[in-house]
């Protein structure tokens, strides 16, 4: 009896134990939170004080007023930096325009040279020795591949299927290179900079992009046949008027796709660029804390953008080799039942 | 230990992330889209005012027949995406 009596009081003073205990975590770790932001905050007060910000090619120590040569001294211009001149004999003038016509190996293209290097080491020895119950890294690639894969063919269905390594390849370069300008050196040196947030880089990308879909467009429906999407002559069977309507809405089915290109790489450098602009400002102006959450903002939105780049090359693709002719078939079809249920008083029904 | 069914990937929860992607990366195209053509037809329509020296005819004219374009841009993206993607 009494030992039973010792067990229940033991078992008592335990439950009432574990709550305090968990209570006691809890305020363990938000003590330590508390103090990392402390030393975090005196740590950039410090930094302040002891390496104050200083003119954009000055001295340190050259007198700077807060806020204009603060954030001056973080900003980034768009213009990427020339680290080897391919033709010394006409040098890159000065607060050169955004796109940039001079041969030369700029800091984005060394960035992205290095991202590209670090991942095709990575992917080799992910894949050196495949083992059917995969370990460790190569776990990782096809956990992450297989993600992309199931993302891509969600959106596309099997037709997507081909292009999943080209949706993943692109999404994991860019996803690099954007998570890039992150890390502090990047942006910091003259020598690095994320390649997303130069529009040289980004027009490359889009060029690459474009080239795959439209070659995909015409690899499907032959020449002729990809091209009667912008000029459908074939529509002069149905009248002048008709026709003369169906060229010019190809016209500018025409002048969008060569939109497209620039869409893309508008986008990706906007908002990369703005993002790297943002940062910089909001870093040059409060004391850790903002830019830190700022920081965690960034890092959502330069994946949000990979993704969207990829997955508009995909749909680009995906439309690109549809058939023009089924979709018009399609939508005669469509037209033909919808009259024939107007002129029987009944509403048509969907066809799906 | 029971395995989970593989029900393919329309079942898989990324399927449905990627009906969501496209979603986003369709509403971003338009808001992008109708911009840049807008910016081209202001371009191009400032390069021949300044060739013909009659500012401000086709700047407005490229004005609008870029958002004229851009119009018809969306419209078709729209259609042919939920004909597709739906």
């Amino acid at each position: 009896m009494s030992s039973d009596r010792a067990a229940a009081a033991a078992e008592t003073e335990e439950s009432t134990r574990a709550p305090e205990s968990e209570a006691a975590g809890r305020r363990r770790v938000l003590r330590n939170l508390g103090l990392l932001i402390v030393a975090v905050l005196v740590l950039d007060a410090l930094a302040l004080l002891l390496v104050p910000p200083f003119p954009r090619g000055g001295q340190p120590g050259d007198e700077c007023t807060f806020p204009v040569c603060f954030i001056n001294g973080t900003l980034e211009f768009p213009p990427p930096h020339v680290v080897v001149d391919l033709d010394p004999s006409h040098p890159m003038p000065e607060g050169a325009a955004v796109i940039t016509f001079h041969p030369s190996i700029t800091s984005t293209i060394v960035t992205m040279w290095l991202i590209m290097a670090i991942l095709i080491v990575v992917a080799f020895l992910a894949t050196r020795v495949m083992r059917l119950v995969p370990r460790s890294l190569q776990n990782v690639l096809e956990f992450a591949y297989e993600s992309l894969e199931n993302f891509g063919v969600g959106l596309g269905g099997d037709a997507a299927r081909p292009y999943i390594p080209l949706f993943a390849a692109f999404f994991i370069l860019i996803l690099f290179c954007n998570w890039s300008g992150l890390i502090p050196p990047i942006g910091k040196l003259d020598e690095l900079r994320a390649p997303t947030s130069d529009l040289n880089i980004t027009i490359g990308l889009a060029l690459v992009s474009f080239t795959f879909f439209e070659f995909q467009g015409f690899r499907r429906h032959g020449i002729g046949g990809y091209l009667g999407k912008f000029f459908p002559v074939y529509e002069f069977r149905n009248g002048i008027g008709a026709g003369a309507i169906a060229m010019f809405v190809g016209l500018i089915e025409l002048m969008l796709e060569f939109v497209k290109p620039v869409t893309l790489s508008m986008r990706l450098f906007g908002n990369i660029y703005g993002g790297e602009v943002a940062l910089a400002a909001v870093t040059a102006l409060f004391l850790a804390i903002l830019p830190v959450a700022m920081y965690g903002l960034e890092v959502i939105l330069n994946f949000v953008q990979a993704l969207i780049f990829s997955v508009l090359t995909l749909i680009f693709t995906l439309l690109a080799i549809e058939s023009h002719e089924h979709e018009e078939d399609e939508a005669g079809t469509e037209g033909a039942t919808a009259m024939r249920a107007a002129t029987a008083g009944q509403t048509p029904s969907p066809a799906h | 230990m029971r395995l989970p069914v593989d029900r393919g990937p329309c079942y898989h929860p990324l399927a449905l992330s990627g009906q969501a992607g496209a979603y986003l990366a369709l509403f971003s195209e338009i808001g992008i889209l109708l911009l840049v053509t807008t910016l081209i037809g202001v371009a191009a329509g400032y390069w021949a005012d300044k060739q013909l020296g009659t500012l401000p005819v086709f700047l407005v004219i490229g004005f609008f027949a870029g958002a004229g374009a851009g119009a018809v841009g969306i419209y078709r993206l729209i259609n042919r995406f939920l004909a597709k993607f739906e």
